[in-house]
């Protein structure tokens, strides 16, 4: 299957998980062109044993979880480069980024099965078939991820 | 406060912008590039091998060819002029 191809029709599913899983622009571009990047090396190795759907979300999620866990390992280091270097956000970025400031409270896995199942609307046993995790884990994280997501949105007026 | 359902109905509304064309330029422009880290480590060994294999050839020649002709041993007998008998290198 040819790369441009795939692109192209999975293009607006991949932005849509990335963008509902990391806070900045500059991270959801770097992520959504790992992610990409993670798919054309896989390509020729894709027999079609999955769907190319579930395949494609299948990398997706990896990516989005070590790039937050990436992230998080170097978070001081970002954050003295924002500080020395990075103009004021603009209104609607800034925005944008308090929207995910309750799901930063989240680890990295925690948060993409959130995004997976109740902003994607995914199935529990697709989840675990994507994450390669046991259904009864997916299950665990879930209402984990639900509890600290409540209890955080306490403090919060409005986003 | 702001509910559950209130703050994930926010989420699937959020419709972040992004240049497709753009972005595929980039990638594309990346894969062209892209050299997994193995390959990476693997040139690398391989050009630090040919380096160091490199070294010792060439110091290797380097002592065999060290010998620098530092000065001549004439003949003073010879009537038609010096003859060169001997050479004397710094070994």
């Amino acid at each position: 299957m040819e790369f441009t191809l795939v692109y192209d029709q999975h293009k607006e599913l991949v932005w849509r998980l990335v963008s509902r899983f990391v806070a900045s622009r500059h991270d959801r571009e770097d992520l959504f062109q790992e992610v990409f990047l993670k798919i054309s090396k896989a390509l020729p190795k894709f027999r079609g044993e999955a769907k190319i759907e579930t395949w494609i979300y299948r990398i997706a999620a990896n990516t989005a979880i070590n790039f937050v866990k990436k992230q998080q390992r170097y978070s001081w280091f970002k954050r003295t480069l924002e500080f020395l270097g990075k103009e004021e956000a603009q209104e609607e970025e800034r925005e944008e980024e308090v929207l995910f400031k309750p799901l930063a409270k989240l680890n990295p896995r925690q948060r993409m099965i959130l995004v997976l199942a109740e902003v994607e609307e995914k199935k529990l046993e697709e989840i675990g078939e994507m994450l390669k995790v046991p259904v009864g884990t997916v299950k665990s994280n879930l209402y984990r991820a639900k509890e600290i997501l409540k209890k955080e949105l306490k403090s919060y007026d409005k986003l | 406060m702001i509910s559950y359902e209130n703050y994930i109905g926010k989420l699937k509304e959020s419709r972040p912008k992004i240049n497709f064309d753009q972005v595929f330029a980039q990638v594309f422009h990346k894969r062209i590039y892209y050299f997994p880290k193995l390959a990476m480590a693997a040139a690398l060994t391989v050009f630090v091998v040919f380096l160091s294999l490199f070294g010792v050839q060439s110091s290797y020649q380097a002592s065999k060819s060290d010998d620098i002709l530092m000065s001549y041993v004439f003949d003073s007998d010879q009537s038609s002029g010096a003859v060169v008998v001997d050479y004397v290198f710094d070994n």
